[in-house]
């Protein structure tokens, strides 16, 4: 053996006795570091520790983190070059910062995105991740440690940005709240971006859904980027035109909004990532519901914060956006949830609420179709009506909207009761595929296009086929149109007989659907096997006696091979 | 991102049954993938899982390690349901998959490190686990090389120290010994004895039928998601009325001979070789004795006799009637 290869077994010893640090010409605080740093490496989520360990070693990091370096070396001189001799008499910060923001915002917004979604993408690729779901971490330890990974990659491009933002800001012409809301910005649009492209990394499988998501994910963060870049650039050329307080309302309220969204994302990625016979839903709807909460609260905390007088009615664009937000997130999260199996493994009837309060306010949490259904139809009817609350509000205190709301309640009552018959006709749908074929709760979606489109062309086509097809007037026949009682109600052009026949038709199917499915929708809660919760006190570390099983029949042996 | 680590126990089984299906059904839609299949192995055992491609192995295996969920029937491992207790057998368990499931752009012990992180190994407990399964695996001299530079058979080998790095009492390997040469077959094989003997119960599946001989201590064939016999190779050989060859060097009066063993009731498809006589024996060992008594007393002039049972290639052949893909 050489002498190199001498020291290297014998370093490599040294690694693995974990003596490395006793060397003895190492300073003692030196030590001390090294042990606070192992026991921290300790702490830290593992996951993260292997991404950052495989990012920094990537050629896709160090061509990505060497171009920025050089691109933002070469605009600096460059642009220096090109601003002189003004630079030294007049502001031009602004050039410079747009030139850095297009350097930095390729990496921070579409590199380190793509790059967390195709580690996730690989690892359900190559197999990885049947490996990992067999370890100690869950499924949320994952997604959040390539989170991690991802933002820390995104903060050391920034790092690399740094002098030349500060080399910048010496150039006159941008105020450091601006500069620090820029910052912001980049950061938490990245963050954002990194956890939608890893909620469509497990989306899809085999190649043809790879290709769809990976294409779906390039169109979004090439959306972003050019969204985000008006918005950036205003803010760099004109700065901040809000007072403080106003912008960091602005501001809360925005990340307090993408913050619960991401949640409801972060939770449905891990929820894929999480083995078939465990709960996947009740995280997902503890989500939802924490979600629906920040909506409501953040847009009556910025309709009373932000208005002052009656001149304030664009305020009123809030609850209308609102309204249009929660038809579209209900009927696409609505369909999944109505959608979800009906089958409950004893594993996850061992977690069902056991107390009778407990039953009554927490059984719609509980995975399965029927209580989806429930759970969907009774949140979307709190929310929307919320959303009304808050317009009238807005209404009663700028005197503006008055007349329309009569109107927007009409909207809002029959898009309730539209949404839950099509919560209805997707469990139906669901439930008769499912007794045939296996079915994935992304179905759903397709079950509730395929159910909105039924109620609206089933009717229309029946009558022009009655009409001998010549053109008709709308009726109550219509009724089950949705998009034409929909118009006519926008029109306020609507007999209220029609409001009646939807609102109780929806009101009559959600009653029977709840009264057919009672014991089903409260399913009995199962005792976990006295062995079961002995060994899970052991590993938490409660229990480490572990009492040896009797054995009356002397079926163990000392002998293994006995 | 700090998380809250526990650390594990090492699981040391304290059941006699290991691994346990119970009438496990794996439906595809209309494919059977595994249909009824029942058996147990006891701690310790060594069992190998015989089919060919598509028989329902790893499917079996998969529902073992928790990564699918059975359409009908139970698994246990240690007792434990992987349906009910999956976290539980999770920590029981060890599972090399066909594929080896690794990174890229991380070294071998960058691997086994992350994985030992991963089961919830800390501080020096973590560092000792890594020296033991590098020594085990004889991989410690290659801790640093990148593992996308290493061949097959150390990738399988790092595949089991990963697989081992939590100390399970029950290990899953699926087709370890797929494309490894000779000589890290002989060393897979070593390896999984010496796991046996520490008292590891083994289930693992294999095409390569005279590796699985030599280190299961009970078989099971399966084919087209049924499970067609279990029990150690002798037990199914009695089962199924194996036959014996037996060869007999006669130096006179071979064809005599041979007319005189066609009237024996054991005896079947002989075969006259000049002094050889072949022939395929249906019976016990102690039937054979007494053949070779009696055709000694009988007079015929025997300077040899050779009997080998078939090997568990032939019983495989055999239990699965040709229907092989």
């Amino acid at each position: 053996m050489s002498t190199r290869e001498e020291s290297h077994d014998r370093t490599l010893l040294e690694i693995l006795r974990g003596e490395r640090a006793s060397v003895e010409n190492t300073p003692a605080w030196l030590r001390k570091i090294d042990d606070w740093s192992t026991r921290l490496g300790d702490q830290l989520n593992p996951i993260l520790i292997k991404e950052t360990r495989q990012a920094l070693k990537s050629r896709q990091f160090v061509t990505t983190f060497s171009l920025l370096l050089f691109a933002s070396l070469a605009w600096t001189i460059i642009g220096s070059l090109q601003g002189m001799p003004a630079i030294y008499h007049s502001p031009s910060a602004p050039r410079m910062l747009i030139g850095y923001y297009l350097l930095l915002a390729v990496p921070m917004l579409m590199v380190v995105p793509l790059a967390a979604y195709r580690s996730l993408e690989s690892e359900v690729d190559e197999g990885t991740l049947d490996l990992l779901s067999i370890t100690s971490l869950s499924p949320m330890q994952i997604i959040s440690g390539k989170l991690a990974s991802a933002a820390l990659q995104m903060m050391l491009y920034l790092v690399v940005l740094f002098p030349s933002v500060a080399y910048a800001y010496t150039l006159r012409g941008v105020d450091l709240p601006t500069l620090a809301l820029l910052m912001v910005m980049l950061v938490a649009s990245g963050l954002m971006l990194i956890i939608v492209a890893l909620f469509f990394a497990p989306v899809t499988g085999g190649r043809t859904g790879q290709v769809a998501s990976l294409l779906a994910v390039t169109a979004i963060l090439v959306t972003s980027e050019f969204a985000i870049g008006p918005v950036a650039f205003s803010l760099i050329r004109s700065g901040n035109s809000l007072p403080l307080s106003d912008t960091l309302v602005l501001l809360m309220a925005i990340l307090a909004l993408g913050t619960s969204f991401c949640f409801v994302l972060l939770m449905s990625t891990a929820a894929r990532l999480t083995p078939e016979g465990e709960n996947r839903s009740t995280g997902i709807r503890f989500a939802i519901l924490a979600h629906m909460f920040v909506v409501v609260a953040v847009c009556v905390f910025v309709v009373r914060w932000f208005y002052r007088s009656e001149s304030s009615e664009q305020l009123a664009a809030i609850p209308i956006a609102l309204g249009v937000y929660l038809t579209a997130f209900w009927a696409v999260v609505g369909a999944l949830v109505c959608s979800e199996s009906a089958i409950m493994t004893p594993r996850i009837r061992r977690e069902l609420p056991g107390s009778f309060l407990g039953r009554l306010l927490l059984t719609w949490l509980t995975p399965g179709p029927a209580t989806g259904l429930v759970f969907s139809t009774v949140t979307l009817i709190g929310t929307v009506a919320a959303s009304h609350l808050l317009l009238q509000q807005v209404a009663r205190a700028t005197g503006w909207f008055v007349d329309d709301l009569g109107r927007h309640r009409t909207l809002c009552i029959l898009v309730t009761a539209y949404l839950t018959i099509a919560f209805l006709g997707v469990r139906l749908i669901i439930a008769f595929l499912r007794a045939r074929y296996p079915v994935d709760v992304r179905v759903g979606i397709a079950a509730i296009a395929v159910t909105m489109m039924l109620l609206t062309v089933a009717p229309y086509a029946i009558q022009s086929f009655l009409n001998d097809y010549r053109t008709f007037t709308y009726s109550p026949w219509q009724a089950t149109n949705w998009a034409w009682t929909l118009r006519k109600a926008y029109e306020d052009d609507i007999d209220s007989v029609v409001i009646y026949l939807v609102v109780g038709t929806a009101a009559a199917l959600f009653l029977l659907h709840l009264l057919l499915l009672g014991q089903r929708v409260l399913p009995q809660r199962l005792a976990t096997p006295q062995r079961v919760e002995r060994e899970y006190r052991r590993l938490a570390g409660l229990d480490l006696e572990v009492p040896k099983p009797s054995d009356p029949l002397g079926l163990a042996s000392d002998d293994p091979k006995a | 991102m700090i998380r809250r680590v526990v650390p594990i126990p090492a699981v040391h089984s304290d059941h006699a049954v290991c691994i346990e299906l119970r009438r496990l059904h794996r439906f595809f839609g209309a494919t059977r993938a595994v249909n009824d299949v029942s058996f147990s192995v006891r701690r310790g055992h060594v069992f190998g899982y015989i089919g060919p491609n598509g028989a329902g192995k790893t499917t079996s295996m998969r529902i073992l390690a928790t990564l699918d969920l059975p359409s009908y029937g139970e698994a246990f491992v240690d007792g434990f349901s992987v349906i009910n207790d999956p976290e539980l057998v999770r920590h029981r368990l060890g599972y090399m998959p066909d594929s080896f499931g690794t990174y890229h752009d991380v070294n071998c012990w960058e691997y086994l490190d992350f994985f030992a992180r991963a089961y919830g190994l800390i501080g020096r407990d973590r560092i000792r686990r890594l020296r033991w399964v590098l020594d085990f695996t004889g991989t410690r001299g290659m801790a640093e090389k990148p593992i996308r530079g290493l061949s097959k058979g150390m990738k399988q080998r790092l595949c089991l120290g990963r697989a081992l790095i939590h100390d399970p009492a029950v290990l899953i390997l699926d087709e370890p010994a797929a494309g490894l040469d000779p000589r890290a077959r002989i060393e897979l094989r070593r390896m999984v004895g010496e796991l046996a003997a520490r008292g590891k119960t083994i289930l693992v599946s294999s095409h390569i039928l005279t590796e699985l001989a030599e280190m299961c201590d009970s078989v099971g064939i399966i084919e087209q998601g049924r499970l067609l016999a279990t029990g150690s190779v002798e037990e199914i050989q009695r089962e199924r009325k194996q036959h014996r060859e037996l060869v007999f060097r006669v130096l006179e009066r071979a064809g005599e001979m041979a007319e005189y063993l066609a009237a024996r009731e054991h005896c079947q498809n002989l075969i006259v070789d000049g002094q050889l006589v072949r022939m395929e024996f249906i019976g016990e060992v102690t039937d054979q004795a007494v053949l070779v008594r009696e055709l000694i007393t009988a007079g015929y002039p025997i300077a040899e006799v050779t009997s080998h049972s078939k090997s568990l290639e032939d019983v495989f052949l055999q239990v699965t009637e040709g229907r092989v893909q």
